[in-house]
């Protein structure tokens, strides 16, 4: 028996092609976008917006949120639009040659230039997004971003790197986002070098995981080698002890046992669950 | 010593034969597994190259990654056995030979989360370590309760990869990914269950707390299959 789990969601789901009554979200937002320079990503932009389309300005209902639709609707779009701008450099063979850091650049770069003509009220949306209501969305947003990002840069992780390496880009992106926009060099080009240095700095296959990993193999070992060397008698009753660790384990609050696991050692937990015969 | 379990696996084995679709059976055009010289491009040249809808993928990407998730747990289990029965010469080939087709299997759920961009399991540090640890704790109650802990791991899984297949076989419209899959399961479930028999003849059924054992591991694998597709 597995349960499928929907989530419903109290805001209807955007897609750039979705087309309510007469005028589709997309056409809005296209016709909006030329306003968020002068009016910024508000009400009023979707307002004029619809305006340009003959449309009277109570229109920007079809963005039921207001701004944070209009946002999700861009950073949608943006996304599809990198999604075809990759696939189309992947038909043309232009990433060949190229390494997975510097396929993550161009696709960074690429990226960034569909915000670069907003660049200068993108704060605004930022605040927008970071609104405790919106955070799923951009939170999902920039995942789907660095997942579609690592794709085309051939990632192939079975394991935690693929977790490590998607969160180091998504920092990566955000830092570089956020100082786009103070940067005021002509066509931004300080903006690169701060590209340049952060993919440097980042450890994309981290060694935080891999500590994990060394611990949990230490501890493994240590739990073998400490069981192994108590009587007959002790054994059993460790044994049954540890099975219960185990079941709980595997049964109980996930994200608390895996909160302990990284946090202290197993042969502390271990210890704690031994009773002395 | 007279071996009167023998004759109740063999019942138990034909039953698991009778009830899930196997190689003894007649197949459907596309599942043709066992002789793998066949070629099978001959006998389904209707398979369709197609891509996978969105649908078809969020309904296959859980199966993979708790598949995946399965054979990680089933890998440390058999790590765990060995570093602890690994000195017996008898014992130590057999459970080498279940490990490194487990090895295989991680490494073709490995291909499938890469090639259909699966989110791989977040816990994975937790099944590395759980499957140690019942391995390991297991196999230091002795031998026999090493291979109880086998065959109830590897019944929780004959019986996921049946249900998987019976939810592939539903699917309207098959495409070359989908029948993949669906051989992919079948193929590994019957590895599964050769390991289940494996270790009964291995007298799993002569464990201390075979019962109790038993009925704990698999609740833990099932509650351990259902986190695992989610999370």
């Amino acid at each position: 028996l597995t349960l499928q789990f929907t989530l419903f969601r109290t805001k209807p789901s955007l897609h750039p092609g979705q087309v309510r009554g007469a005028l589709s979200q997309k056409k809005l937002m296209e016709a909006t976008l030329p306003f968020v320079a002068t009016h910024g990503w508000t009400t009023e932009s979707i307002s004029l917006g619809a305006q340009t389309l003959g449309y009277p300005s109570i229109a920007h209902g079809i963005f039921p949120n207001g701004p944070a639709d209009l946002i999700e609707l861009f950073l949608e779009d943006s996304r599809l639009k990198l999604e075809s701008e990759m696939e189309r450099k992947k038909a043309a063979g232009e990433l060949e040659n190229l390494s997975a850091t510097d396929i993550v650049r161009l696709a960074v770069i690429t990226r960034l230039e569909m915000t670069r003509p907003y660049i200068k009220r993108w704060p605004e949306a930022l605040s927008v997004m970071a609104h405790p209501t919106n955070s799923v969305m951009s939170f999902t947003q920039l995942g789907k971003l660095v997942d579609d990002i690592w794709f085309y840069a051939g990632d192939k992780s079975p394991d935690m790197n693929w977790y490590t390496k998607r969160a180091s880009l998504a920092a990566v992106y955000t830092s570089t986002e956020l100082y786009m926009t103070q940067d005021v060099s002509p066509n931004s080009v300080d903006t690169l070098g701060f590209l340049q240095r952060r993919l440097e700095q980042a450890e994309f296959v981290g060694s935080g995981m891999k500590q994990l990993g060394t611990m949990l193999d230490f501890g493994a070992r240590s739990f073998v080698g400490m069981v192994a060397s108590v009587s007959n008698r002790k054994r059993m009753v460790l044994m049954y002890n540890s099975r219960i660790l185990t079941y709980s384990l595997a049964t109980s609050s996930v994200e608390t046992r895996f909160n302990k696991v990284q946090d202290i050692s197993i042969r502390h937990v271990i210890s704690r669950h031994i009773r002395h015969v | 010593m007279p071996r009167i379990s023998t004759s109740s696996v063999s019942t138990r084995t034909l039953l698991k034969l009778a009830v899930a679709p196997t190689k003894l059976r007649i197949q459907q055009a596309h599942y043709t597994t066992g002789n793998k010289n066949d070629s099978n491009e001959a006998e389904a040249p209707n398979l369709s190259s197609r891509k996978l809808t969105q649908e078809e993928l969020e309904f296959i990407k859980p199966m993979i990654r708790v598949d995946q998730a399965g054979e990680i747990g089933a890998n440390f289990i058999y790590m765990g056995q060995i570093a602890v029965l690994g000195k017996d010469k008898n014992l130590r080939p057999i459970l080498q030979e279940m490990w490194d087709q487990e090895k295989v299997h991680l490494a073709r759920f490995d291909e499938l989360i890469a090639q259909h961009r699966v989110r791989p399991t977040l816990l994975r540090p937790l099944w590395e370590i759980a499957g140690f640890a019942v391995g390991a704790g297991t196999a230091l109650m002795g031998k026999e309760a090493a291979m109880a802990c086998t065959e109830a791991v590897e019944t929780v899984i004959g019986d996921h990869y049946n249900d998987q297949l019976r939810k592939l076989v539903q699917l309207n419209d098959q495409n070359k990914d989908l029948v993949d899959l669906s051989k992919t399961v079948q193929q590994f479930r019957d590895d599964e269950l050769e390991h289940h028999d494996i270790a009964v003849e291995m007298d799993a059924q002569k464990a201390p707390f075979h019962d109790v054992l038993s009925s704990v591991i698999k609740q833990g694998c099932k509650t351990a299959i259902w986190v695992a597709e989610r999370v």
